[in-house]
């Protein structure tokens, strides 16, 4: 389908449409695509303006080199060799990666972590972005963070400390590679940055079940947003957790609402549990409401459950944990939550505690949440008699 | 890198963190790591690398523990019902356009009917609303109706909630939180002390006076305003005399200015009574020197703004302090003993200050026959606003009448309080459609004053407008067509607030699952409400 445009210029615009792309082509400098003109020809058609006439010179031009364009490959063929050699190759820049970061720990620990307070933020971006050139990108983001971090709040020289352990014991680790089973392999990926290919993605485990949505938050780090979904699966109490993402202008995935129901199968990423997830394709929301919330147990199980985890998978900052009649408590004068037994947790400084307050009512109630290393609470969702209420 | 592995016995945990805090706090180049913490198997050699791998230890092998915590008494139980899952579902439609007029005056609707009907906010919205109310001084009545036990339970753990949480309606007289107190609290609780005992609140004021800073002073000298009285008279007359601040002085003055029998008012009617003169109905003002600037400021009312001559600023303000009348009771000067002059008379033939002065003497004194002379000579939206609505709305549509420029028209009826009547929202709707220039106001007027069932002038008008107006006029026409598809919009949104709250099937659910509070198992349980 063709046309021409009386625009600014001297000459009438050539404009075409391919319908079956679709895709448009226009002889305007424009440099948005399509450009207006293509999308006043397709509004014209659609409303059965008639075509007649010959297509210009640019018009039959633009046709034949659509046909000489080869179709896209429908699946491409991965060579395992090629891949083993990519992954041995990154493998072997991530371990000198590894000096580079153990060199910057070292500098840290000789000047002490009270130094850092009085690093610009030039020396923080520097320093992120030498571990993001020594193939460590993960750690590059860490050490972004912990930029906002260094200074602010009571317990900022805990989290510093522990941060620098642990990114101590990935040097470590990494020595060890050959040693590592998958799992661990995986966890450490995750935290030097090394993402799972989609070719080990497609040979993921795939787990289906009838999924609970229990918490779901949304975050600004930098300029990226991130979308934290948690999961757990009604039969075997199993929990995953989706991440989505968005730059600047981009837009996340619609996020699922607290207490409804997904049924089917996840990709599970590979690493040890509680597991990153992704939705699967046929995944379907469920007609009946998801209940209440199962598996809650006291404060200091729930936390000896979260250490449980981080003594396997010792890098991530934060791990579920699902609380049983606690209530609204004070430690302090800080805001926290409790249980029966008078064990408390600390309210993470970025939770809604008014919002919690006004949805307990300073009752007992189930709550599903994150801790962090330093034992802070980010309370989720409530839970109640029968359902629950995202926070 | 050393490290040393020796059998040490196992420190206490939270001081082998301590020292492992401590130690790489400071660093290895101030100080040599100690070499007696030891934390799992290492023992912290003196080295940085030592250190590091104890800090690795501690994060592969420790998680965080629990603390001691002590409850917060919980929200009393709440017995009013919650309003329907309609109710709330609109609430959520209204609530994230907070910022646009329309928006404001749609919560604000829905507030009335939700306290009409007697129900409450769902506990997930309480702050969302109270955070609006902060923002939206204008909503906080209105909010402070449906909050519910729970809203205000919520809004006493957060000081600039404090207006929600009822205590503020009247606070107890307390002579330590009003030497101490913010100066929220004090006006709050002056306010209060005025209401209930006018007498106290001035000896207060004027006690606390010397200390007090200019804006203190005249944040609380308005608070004076309600119940302000004959016996006020004498000290906010000091004050109005001996204050250095203008703002003070100007405030004082309009005070006892607003009583045409306060001592004040009495001196300028005195003056005017010396100065002025009637000839027929016409006015004479002949001072027996030149008035200027500094007599203004002298009489506290303030500098003549520019363009304005100090004669013609004395004149408006004297007017608008002295009892209307005075303007008949002047003598007529061509001495003819039967003819009386009307008041509307006087009016057609004042001139623009003293007609300024009579426009703020007749909403002052309240007076029915000056209001209707004024506004049947050039309505003013403050004259509209005093007069009886139906009365006004007659006014305004003779007015209108007479009047092909729609300019000024919404700014007019909008003065005029509550719904309009149907034939004046028809003339306003169709003077408005027909004008071709950018309307003037943001639209908001529209949804104060119409109902949902005008919704139907709205929608003729719309469709009224020129499909294809000259190219002069298009950009006003669609403007315009904006404002008015914006009105209905907000209209047929006003509608459904209406409906949620009427129809015999969104009724407030029975109560919700409740959550069993362990202090009180017998009582009522607080609830858990599902959004």
């Amino acid at each position: 389908m063709w046309g021409k445009c009386q625009g600014s210029g001297a000459n009438a615009y050539q404009v075409a449409v391919d319908l079956t792309g679709p895709t448009a082509k226009c002889s305007c400098p424009s440099r948005k695509y399509p450009c207006k003109h293509a999308l006043a020809l397709l509004l014209m058609w659609a409303h059965g303006a008639q075509l007649a006439g010959t297509p210009s010179g640019v018009v039959t031009d633009w046709q034949a080199s659509l046909r000489d364009k080869p179709a896209p490959r429908a699946d491409r063929v991965v060579d395992p060799q090629a891949a083993a050699a990519r992954r041995e190759q990154r493998l072997v820049r991530m371990v000198a990666g590894a000096q580079v970061l153990s060199d910057w720990l070292a500098d840290v620990a000789q000047a002490g972590v009270a130094s850092l307070s009085d690093r610009d933020s030039g020396w923080w971006a520097h320093s992120s972005a030498r571990m993001t050139d020594a193939q460590l990108p993960g750690v590059g983001t860490r050490i972004a963070d912990l930029a906002q971090v260094v200074g602010v709040g009571s317990d900022w020289v805990d989290v510093v400390v522990l941060e620098l352990g642990m990114a101590h014991l990935a040097t470590r680790v990494l020595g060890n590679w050959e040693r590592l089973g998958a799992s661990e392999r995986a966890d450490l990926r995750v935290f030097l940055g090394w993402p799972a290919t989609s070719e080990e993605l497609s040979a993921a485990q795939r787990v289906a079940g009838v999924w609970h949505v229990v918490g779901a938050r949304r975050d600004l780090t930098g300029r990226v947003a991130a979308q934290r979904t948690w999961l757990v699966e009604r039969g075997s109490g199993r929990l995953g957790l989706v991440l989505d993402f968005a730059g600047p202008g981009g837009t996340l995935a619609v996020p699922a609402l607290v207490g409804s129901v997904l049924v089917g199968e996840v990709v599970v990423y590979p690493g040890s549990a509680p597991n990153r997830v992704r939705l699967g394709e046929s995944l379907t929301t469920g007609d009946d409401p998801g209940g209440a919330l199962r598996g809650a147990v006291a404060v200091g199980e729930a936390l000896a459950l979260a250490t449980g985890w981080w003594a396997v998978n010792p890098w991530p900052w934060r791990q579920p944990v699902c609380l049983a009649g606690v209530r609204l408590a004070q430690v302090g004068g800080a805001a926290a939550v409790m249980d029966d037994a008078g064990d408390a947790v600390l309210l993470d400084p970025r939770a809604d505690v008014h919002q919690l307050r006004a949805v307990t009512g300073g009752a007992r109630c189930d709550l599903f949440g994150e801790v962090d290393r330093v034992g802070r609470l980010l309370p989720l969702a409530v839970g109640f008699d029968g359902g629950m209420v995202g926070l | 890198m050393t490290t040393d592995r020796v059998e040490v016995p196992p420190a206490e945990p939270g001081a082998q963190w301590a020292g492992l805090r401590a130690a790489l706090l400071l660093g290895t180049t101030r100080r040599p790591a100690p070499t007696g913490i030891a934390v799992g198997a290492v023992l912290v050699a003196g080295s940085a690398s030592s250190l590091l791998d104890a800090a690795a230890l501690w994060a592969a092998g420790r998680g965080p523990v629990s603390v001691a915590g002590v409850a917060v008494p919980p929200c009393p139980p709440d017995p009013t019902p919650v309003v329907s899952a309609t109710a709330v579902a609109v609430l959520d439609l209204v609530l994230p356009a907070g910022d646009q007029p329309g928006s404001v005056r749609l919560v604000s609707r829905w507030l009335a009917r939700a306290a009409t009907a007697g129900q409450r906010l769902p506990h997930s919205r309480v702050v969302a609303l109270l955070e609006l109310g902060t923002a939206r001084p204008g909503l906080r009545a209105g909010v402070r109706a449906v909050l519910g036990e729970r809203g205000r339970w919520v809004a006493g753990g957060h000081e600039p909630w404090a207006w929600a949480t009822g205590r503020d309606e009247s606070p107890a007289w307390d002579e330590q939180a009003w030497e101490h107190g913010s100066a929220q609290e004090r006006m709050r609780m002056f306010a209060a002390l005025r209401a209930a005992d006018p007498e106290r609140a001035r000896q207060v004021l004027a006690g606390a006076w010397p200390s007090l800073s200019a804006a203190e002073r005249s944040a609380l000298l308005a608070g004076m305003r309600h119940g302000f009285g004959p016996a006020d008279w004498d000290w906010v007359g000091q004050v109005r005399q001996a204050s250095n601040s203008a703002q003070v002085r100007v405030l004082a003055t309009d005070m006892l200015a607003s009583d045409p029998a306060s001592p004040y008012s009495n001196e300028l009617t005195a003056q005017l009574r010396a100065w002025t003169s009637r000839r027929g109905a016409q006015i004479g003002f002949e001072p027996d020197r030149d008035l200027t600037e500094a007599d203004c400021v002298a009489a506290g009312m303030g500098k003549p703004p520019p363009g304005l001559s100090a004669t013609g600023w004395w004149l408006s303000h004297a007017a608008a302090a002295a009892p209307l009348s005075l303007w008949l009771e002047l003598p007529d000067s061509r001495r003819l003993p039967r003819a009386r002059v009307g008041v509307a008379e006087l009016v057609a033939a004042g001139n623009d200050e003293l007609r300024d002065g009579w426009v703020r003497a007749a909403v002052r004194q309240r007076d029915q026959v000056w209001l209707e002379a004024l506004a049947g000579h050039a309505p003013t939206p403050a004259v509209l606003a005093a007069l009886p609505p139906d009365r006004a709305v007659g006014v305004l549509v003779a007015h209108l009448r007479g009047k092909d420029d729609p300019q000024g028209d919404l700014a007019l009826a909008g003065a005029i309080s509550g719904r309009w009547q149907r034939n004046l929202a028809s003339v306003l709707i169709d003077r408005f459609a027909a004008a071709q220039t950018h309307p003037e106001g943001d639209g908001s007027v529209w949804l104060e004053h119409l109902d949902p069932a005008d919704g139907d002038l709205l929608r003729a008008a719309i469709e009224g407008l020129p499909e294809d107006p000259p190219k002069k006029v298009a950009g006003a026409v669609a403007a315009r067509r904006r404002q008015l598809r914006a009105a209905a919009r907000d209209l047929a949104m006003a509608a459904a607030i209406d409906a949620a709250f009427t129809d015999p099937d969104n009724q407030a659910p029975p109560a919700s699952p409740a959550i069993q509070h362990p202090d009180s198992p017998a009582s009522p349980a607080p609830t858990v409400e599902e959004p």
